[in-house]
Parts: structure tokens; C-alpha cells; sequence
């Protein structure tokens, strides 16, 4: 029972590393302040999701397909919002998210809606079916060292230092030659493909998906790993995904109902954050991104 | 001819920045651009690199017109600069922004996995040109330092270099010396004849003129926005037009 619970755990810090991981790729060291990270989750589940129930398309298929689509609205999404700087970068890919919210919420003949999608199948990749927990704990945790390992190789790669580079300062990395708008385009798909991978493996995991998962609240909870783990780091990310993900547990042994427990769970993500940005601005690993602002001589 | 600007006008509201304002860059020589605070030089530099769209007129370089083109495509044509309010990659090493800005291959994102060997070494030669580089100006102990930890003077330096670093063509500088000691202002001085003796075009923007006198083949004279004179140092110092505008008369 006790081993039941700490590999769900398990599963479910693999799932926010790789949703953490890619975020932190957009924002900590592309500089695009990406709101609309969870669309893309939502876009993996769904599409692999449907695949599997009205298909029976296997899942490795599945999310793959479901990863393409997300890439391929990533790359799109960027030719209306990434000529858009910072904020407002920021809330037109807000707007994006809640747009797909509530297309799962209502486009119901696809969805079903509020009802949600269950009796997701588990996986079996080629023949080998990942169908108890501790399975998909391995699964889990491969998944994630790969997703870490290919991020890590990108961001250090001449690319990711171009895409560093626009971060630091766009107009410059331009007069460098460097077709920013197009390097920023590819970091959004690359950063989307993986989310959605995160979002099939989660859907076949808990096999019951709705959108009420897909939520402004979950986009919180990964912008506030990517913060407290440390922006422009890969490792950061991890260290910010599992702390995050292990620290509000204890409150479930609270003899409260577990509305109230919903709550409180909220307001420790936030306090944490504030603790964070107020002591340690660069994260628990990390580069310092709000030292810029703050002595705002150096430009 | 290498560069050849003509009737350019931009006006930012009300302000004139540059009206009908025409001049010539001479291949393989150094060029000056002065004149008085706000005359719109830094404007000029802007419209070039393609940061600014000119309200009217022409640029071309070796023939071909650079309006049209985004910055980044005007940068590809063998066009670099350096700014007057810099503009460093202050979270990448000093050694990182020298490699940035190698005119190597267009950095493709799967380009790390697909031919991992060759970029490697594509990055050791970039790593080796940057080095070089760094000591010409006398960086080479900050090459790990984070650019954003340089003292102003240094940031200069590491611009100027950076803008080395493209091997570029047409090298545009925006007040090299502005702010830096007499010894680095002799070294940078030293290095932009180097870089003519190399064959590069060079078009600087400065208001120290004992180093503009000593340095340039030829000098334009800009004031509110127009081009006022063009011709030697020794010309230049006696136009009549300049003295009154910029030079004043112990010039
Ligand atoms: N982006 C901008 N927006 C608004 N006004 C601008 C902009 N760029 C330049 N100007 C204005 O255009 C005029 C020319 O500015 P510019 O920077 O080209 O002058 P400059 O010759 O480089 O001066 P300095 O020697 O002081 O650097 C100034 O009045 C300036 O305020
Ligand atoms: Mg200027």
C-alpha cells in the first residue's frame, strides 16, 4: 500500500519533470514568457486519448501524433503572439490556453465534454504492456531522463546558445545575423512536443482524463516549478518539479475535507514562491533573472 | 563604392531624426560619421542595419538595396555593428558572446543529434577564433565571466571584438572610445587600422575628434538630420559650415 502510494508519487514527479523541463526551455532560456504551456499538455492527452478509445491506435502512435499536433500549434501560435513582446506574449498565450480549455469543454461530440474521456487504455509499447504501477514508474522515469538529456543537449547545442542569446537581447542576436523569429518558433515547438508527450503519458496513466485537469491552476503549479527549481536550468527544473510535487503531500494526512486541503495546497505553492523571489531570485539552482530588474543600471 | 545612402529621411513624431540626408562609404577605408549630440547619426546606423524603417530613400551596399531586408538578412550580407548603448549578451560568457557571432553555419536545432561530430567541431574553431580574439583585447583572463559582470570599459572592448568576430565586411562603430581610457582608446585605434589593412570597410560614429583627425581617410559631417560636408580631416577642419555647426573654433 505504502510502496503503491510512493511510486504514484514517483509517476507523478516524472510527469511535472518533463512539463518543467520544457516550460523552463520557452521562458528560463528563450525569454518567452509562455502562459499557455498546459494547452499543449492538453493537446497530448486528448488527441492519444481519443486515438486509443475510438481507434484502438496503439499509444506509442498515439502520442506521437498528439506531440506533432501540439508542435505543429506551437509553431502557428508563434506567428500571431511572438512578435508580441513580454506581457503580452504572455497573455495571448493565456488566451490560447483557456481557449483550448474550453474547446474540450464544449465541443462535447469530440470530448464529451465536462464528462471527460474514461477507460483510457494502458500502454503496451511493442508488445510489452505497461500495465501495473511499478511498470509505469520505470516508464516514467525513462521517459524523463530522456526528455532531460535531449533538453540538456539542445540548450547547450549553437542553438541554444542563439536561443540564450535572444533572451539577453533580440535586436542584438538580429544585427548577428540570427533569424530570431524563427529560432523562437522552433524552441515553442520543440517545448510543445514534449509537454504533450507529458500530457499522453498522464492521460494513459490515470486513464481518466476531463478538463478540469487542463486548468489555469496547473499552469500555475508548473510556472511556480520553473521559478522556485531555477530558470535557464535543466537540473533546476527537476529539483523544482519533484519539491513541488512531494512538499504539499503531508497535508493529505490533515484531518480536513479535502476541499479545504485544495486550498491550502494553493496557498503553499504561493507562499513558497513569494519565499522564493524574495530570498532566492536565481532558485534553488540557477541563473538570477530578476537581478536584472532589480539593478536595473546594466543593460 | 560600398555603401551609398541617399535621400534618407525619418522623422520620430515631430522630431526630424534625418531628413534627406545622402553620403558615400568608401571601400577599404575608414570613414567618419560626425556631428553635434542628436544630429542623427545613431539614426543613420539604425536605418543601415535595418532596426529602423526609413520613412524615405535608399541604402545599398556593393549594389544591392538594403530597405527591403530584415535586419537579420542585412547582417548575413556581411554587415556588422556595435552600439553606442551597449547591447551585450549579459548572461552568456564573454567567450560565448565571441562564438555567437561567428558567421558560422545558421545554428539548426537537431543539427546536435544528427551530425554531433561536426559541430563539435565547427564549435572547436569557433571556440578558438573567439580566444584569439579575447586577447587582442585583452579579455582573455574573463572568457568564462559573465559579459553583464564586465566593468563599461571592458563591455566596450568585448563589443568591439564581438563585431570582429562576424568577419564582417562593412563594420560599423558606434563611438568606439566613448568612455575609455587613453591607453584602450590607443589599442582600439591600433586594431581599426589593422582591420583596414585587412581590406575591411569601416564607418565610425565619434565625438573625440583628435582620435577621428588621426584614424579616418574621410569624414561626413551630419547636423539636424542632413549631411553638411564630406571631405579629409584637413578639409574638414577648415569648412566654415562644420566650425559653426560642431567643430567650434580651436578645433
Ligand atoms: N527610437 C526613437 N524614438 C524617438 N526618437 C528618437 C529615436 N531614435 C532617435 N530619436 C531622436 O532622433 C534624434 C537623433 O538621435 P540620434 O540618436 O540619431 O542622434 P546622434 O547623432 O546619434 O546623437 P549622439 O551624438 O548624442 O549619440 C534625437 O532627437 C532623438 O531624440
Ligand atoms: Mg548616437
Amino acid at each position: 500500500m505504502i510502496e503503491t502510494y510512493l511510486l504514484h508519487l514517483f509517476i507523478i514527479a516524472c510527469l511535472y519533470v518533463i512539463l518543467t523541463t520544457s516550460l523552463n526551455l520557452a521562458i528560463g532560456y528563450t525569454g518567452l514568457l509562455n502562459l499557455g504551456h498546459i494547452a499543449f499538455y492538453a493537446i497530448g492527452a486528448y488527441t492519444s486519448s481519443l486515438l486509443a478509445l475510438n481507434f484502438g491506435v496503439p499509444f506509442w502512435i498515439g502520442a506521437l501524433a498528439g506531440a506533432t499536433l501540439a508542435a505543429i500549434v506551437g509553431y502557428l501560435l508563434s506567428y500571431p503572439t511572438i512578435k508580441l513582446k513580454g506581457d503580452y506574449l504572455a497573455l495571448g498565450t493565456l488566451g490560447f490556453s483557456i481557449i483550448v480549455e474550453s474547446v474540450l469543454k464544449n465541443w462535447v461530440s469530440l470530448t464529451r465534454g465536462p464528462l471527460g474521456l474514461p477507460g483510457i487504455p494502458k500502454p503496451s509499447i511493442f508488445g510489452f504492456a505497461i500495465d501495473t504501477i511499478p511498470k509505469y514508474a520505470l516508464f516514467g522515469l525513462i521517459l524523463a531522463v530522456l526528455v532531460y538529456i535531449v533538453l540538456e543537449i539542445v540548450v547547450r547545442s549553437p542553438f541554444g546558445r542563439v536561443l540564450q542569446a535572444i533572451r539577453d537581447d533580440e535586436m542584438a542576436a538580429k544585427t548577428l545575423g540570427k533569424d530570431t523569429f524563427n529560432a523562437k518558433a522552433k524552441a515553442l515547438a520543440l517545448s510543445a512536443f514534449i509537454a504533450a508527450i507529458g500530457g499522453s503519458y498522464y492521460a494513459h496513466y490515470v486513464t481518466f482524463i476531463d478538463p478540469t485537469f487542463f486548468s489555469i491552476l496547473e499552469t500555475i503549479l508548473i510556472f511556480s516549478m520553473v521559478i522556485v527549481g531555477g530558470t535557464a536550468s535543466m537540473l533546476g527544473s527537476v529539483a523544482g518539479a519533484v519539491l513541488l510535487t512531494l512538499l504539499p503531500e503531508p497535508l493529505r494526512f490533515l484531518p480536513f475535507p479535502s476541499s479545504i486541503i485544495g486550498g491550502m495546497r494553493q496557498a503553499l505553492y504561493a507562499l513558497l514562491l513569494v519565499l522564493v523571489i524574495r530570498w532566492r531570485p536565481q532558485g534553488l539552482i540557477g541563473e538570477n533573472t530578476f537581478k536584472k530588474f532589480k539593478n536595473g543600471v546594466k543593460r | 563604392m560600398s555603401l551609398t545612402v541617399k535621400n534618407l529621411k525619418r522623422s520620430f513624431g515631430g522630431v526630424e531624426a534625418v531628413k534627406n540626408c545622402s553620403f558615400k562609404v568608401k571601400q577599404g577605408k575608414i570613414t567618419a560619421l560626425i556631428g553635434p549630440n542628436g544630429a542623427g547619426k545613431t539614426t543613420v546606423f539604425n536605418i543601415i542595419t535595418g532596426i529602423i524603417r526609413p520613412d524615405a530613400g535608399n541604402i545599398t551596399f556593393k549594389g544591392e538595396p538594403l530597405i527591403v531586408l530584415q535586419t537579420h538578412e542585412i547582417a548575413r550580407l556581411s554587415i556588422a555593428r556595435t552600439f553606442q548603448l551597449l547591447k551585450l549578451f549579459p548572461k552568456l560568457t564573454c567567450l560565448e558572446n565571441l562564438m555567437i557571432a561567428h558567421p558560422g553555419k545558421d545554428e539548426k536545432m537537431f543539427d546536435c543529434f544528427l551530425k554531433p561530430k561536426k559541430i563539435r567541431a565547427e564549435d572547436e574553431a569557433k571556440r578558438a577564433r573567439a580566444l584569439e580574439l579575447l586577447k587582442v583585447v585583452d579579455l582573455e583572463r574573463y572568457k568564462d565571466e559573465k559579459a553583464g559582470n564586465l566593468s563599461y570599459g571592458q563591455q566596450k572592448l568585448l563589443d568591439i571584438a564581438r563585431c570582429l568576430a562576424t568577419e564582417a565586411n562593412l563594420l560599423l562603430f558606434d563611438e568606439p572610445v566613448a568612455g575609455v581610457n587613453p591607453i584602450v582608446r590607443e589599442r582600439i585605434k591600433k586594431l581599426l587600422k589593422e582591420l583596414k589593412q585587412q581590406g575591411k570597410t569601416i564607418l565610425i560614429i565619434e565625438h573625440d575628434m583628435r582620435f577621428v583627425m588621426d584614424l579616418c581617410d574621410e569624414i561626413i559631417v551630419l547636423d539636424h538630420g542632413v549631411e553638411i560636408a564630406t571631405g579629409t580631416p584637413a578639409k574638414i577642419k577648415k569648412n566654415k559650415k562644420v566650425i559653426e555647426a560642431y567643430l567650434g573654433v580651436d578645433a
